[in-house]
């Protein structure tokens, strides 16, 4: 190769490579904010994971604090009941609240598609919207107009028709159900639009051929609109499947305060790890569970992304 | 249409059923309003009620005057912390959310992988706050209330889609015509976007106005308290309160009382009772654009 042949072509790469700033380089500027943002709050606190093999010192810091090996997991022999019963009350309550949710957000969703009224139409669905909206301090304050002992509406209703009080705020029996019909509350309606907006799109011609073939209503339900509508409910389900790990520790603080009495039924991971840095200050129990949960959400998550793409590509997360 | 007996039977139904979920939507904020309004030994005696025997603006009156300096100063902060983070966040997400909208950018892919992972991956909550508050030191700083949830990644992807489903001839004549990314950003997409723009405006302040996490985590000051923080500490204090009077010895004991409690949950939800109907339609729209993956 020729020197002449040499510098045309690095001549070549270097025009390229302006060409290529010139071009894309507005493209990394108009990106930058929100990678830094990315790298600042999600990526650099992954790194910092590795407090999970230290013996965290405040004043040293994540870096500088003494590497320990694996003895922040030893907790889990001590403890264990309590990081066991977490992580189950993550998965009912979860489980309960996607349950519901789902169901109420699906039925609602199929009766609003076959309200004719549109101004019934609009003002309902304006309405059942609105708790999504709401945040859960508002609502945990909402609440104790119903579950409060000597004032709330349950117990007046209770009382009315010759029962007991019933304990609400210090009972954890109650408690599944109670954050169950909240959640469903908050998100049902919100979550129906996006069910009802399927449905809008499906093709009428379908409707119209039961229609003429003598079909009840509850048949068209039932048979066209139920099928065409599997695909999104799977695959919402999985989605929201992948995040069962994760539960909402803003719910739990402002529903009951996170209250001892409750711990049975409502202590989930969140909780716990919250718990463990601001009551007992124990970093190492706390990293441990925190990155058992990430392992385990991680894991569920790109299984139930692998699944979804089995029913249909277009709707994988990646 | 409606040809047979069990068809009407079933649309009445269903009219009903829906009537009675607004309904149940309804109602808790109603009754909220109602107590908020209600005198307060007549709530101590008859318990939460729609309709009060006996009515009172009493509570409003005491945050007008006893407490006004701090509820105005939570409400302060509250719409700082809702206006600059709005703003910030909606230029980050459309700018992001238009760079992964360019087809032809080759490290667009790229991008896009750097955007999923943390959707998948999340370090948890205790590496972030350790690096929250030991590096970047945001512990009873404004940014603490601003930064952390200044991106939301579907927002970036419900951006993405309002910019993929724009016109592509536009993009390309302005291309030919020798129009730069910033310019066509700026000057193109934003305004054609302008209904996501919208969109992804109100689920962001609607986010900062709801927020009350990042408080819970960083701020420890009173005079910095968002106004959703200072209604959780007011609510955590009547909660603990009616713990301990389990026992009935104490059972006056209402400081903050239950109807001022309700009446900052109505000031608390002033804004977004008064906004709604406006942004509502924007919202709607955002769900099934945001559902309509690209």
């Amino acid at each position: 190769m020729s020197n002449a042949e040499m510098s045309v072509r690095q001549r070549s790469a270097a025009q390229r490579r302006i060409r290529y700033v010139r071009e894309y380089g507005p493209l990394w500027v108009l990106a930058a904010p929100a990678l830094i943002l990315l790298v600042l709050f999600s990526y650099v606190p992954m790194a910092g994971m590795v407090i999970v093999f230290k013996d965290y010192n405040f004043l040293k810091g994540i870096w500088g604090s003494p590497w320990v090996g694996f003895k922040n997991f030893e907790f889990f022999f001590y403890n264990m009941d309590n990081a066991l019963r977490a992580t189950k009350n993550t998965l009912i309550l979860n489980a309960l609240s996607m349950t519901f949710s789902t169901l109420a957000s699906i039925s609602l969703a199929i009766m609003f598609s076959e309200i004719r009224s549109k101004k019934f139409l609009k003002i309902t669905q304006t309405i059942s919207i609105f708790p999504h909206f709401l945040s859960w301090a508002v609502i945990g304050g909402i609440a104790t107009a119903f579950l409060s002992y000597d004032k709330g509406m349950i117990n007046s209703l209770l009382v009315s028709m010759g029962g007991e009080r019933a304990n609400l705020y210090n009972e954890p029996g109650y408690w599944p159900a109670i954050l169950t019909v909240f959640n469903v509350w908050k998100g049902a309606g919100y979550s129906a639009i996006v069910y009802y907006a399927t449905i809008s799109g499906f093709d009428t011609s379908y409707y119209e051929a039961a229609e003429v073939d003598g079909a009840t209503l509850w048949q068209r339900i039932i048979h066209i609109t139920v099928p065409m509508l599997l695909p999104t409910i799977c695959i919402l389900t999985l989605m929201s499947v992948g995040r069962i790990f994760y539960g909402d520790l803003s719910m739990m603080m402002s529903m009951h305060n996170l209250n001892p009495m409750l711990y049975s039924t409502t202590d989930i991971i969140d909780t716990f790890v919250y718990r463990s840095i601001t009551e007992l200050g124990d970093y190492s129990m706390g990293s441990a569970v925190s990155l058992y949960q990430s392992v385990f959400g991680f894991v569920l998550v790109l299984t139930s992304n692998y699944i979804v793409g089995k029913f249909s590509s277009d709707s994988k997360l990646f | 249409m409606l040809r047979t007996k069990t068809d009407r039977i079933v649309m009445v139904i269903f009219y009903t059923v829906i009537a009675l979920f607004a309904f149940a939507c309804l109602y808790p904020i109603v009754l909220t309003f109602m107590t908020s309004i209600t005198d307060e030994q007549t709530l101590v005696r008859n318990g939460y009620q729609l309709f009060p025997e006996k009515f009172s603006l009493a509570a409003y009156n005491i945050i007008a005057t006893t407490m006004s300096s701090k509820v105005f100063s939570a409400y302060r902060i509250t719409v700082m912390v809702t206006v600059v983070g709005t703003c910030l966040s909606l230029f980050v997400t459309a700018s992001a959310g238009y760079v992964v909208s360019v087809r032809d950018f080759k490290h667009r892919n790229f991008i896009n992988m750097l955007l999923y992972i943390p959707m998948v991956f999340s370090a948890g909550l205790l590496p972030w706050y350790l690096v929250c508050t030991k590096y970047y030191h945001l512990t009873n700083t404004i940014w603490a209330l601003i930064l952390p949830p200044c991106l939301n990644v579907f927002n970036v992807f419900l951006m993405r889609n309002f910019f993929s489903s724009l016109p592509s001839a536009v993009f390309e004549s302005a291309r030919i015509d020798g129009a730069g990314h910033f310019r066509i950003f700026f000057l193109i997409a934003i305004p054609m976007a302008q209904v996501g723009i919208i969109t992804v405006g109100m689920l962001y302040a609607l986010s900062y106005w709801n927020d009350y996490y990042n408080a819970l985590m960083f701020i420890r000051k009173s005079n910095m308290y968002p106004m959703q923080y200072y209604l959780y500490n007011i609510l955590s204090n009547i909660q603990f309160a009616a713990r301990q009077s389990q026992s009935h010895t104490n059972y006056n004991i209402t400081i903050p009382s239950e109807t001022m409690k309700m009446a900052i949950i109505i000031v608390t939800i002033l804004p977004i009772l008064f906004l709604y109907p406006l942004i509502q339609r924007y919202i709607v729209k955002g769900v099934v654009v945001g559902a309509v993956k690209g």
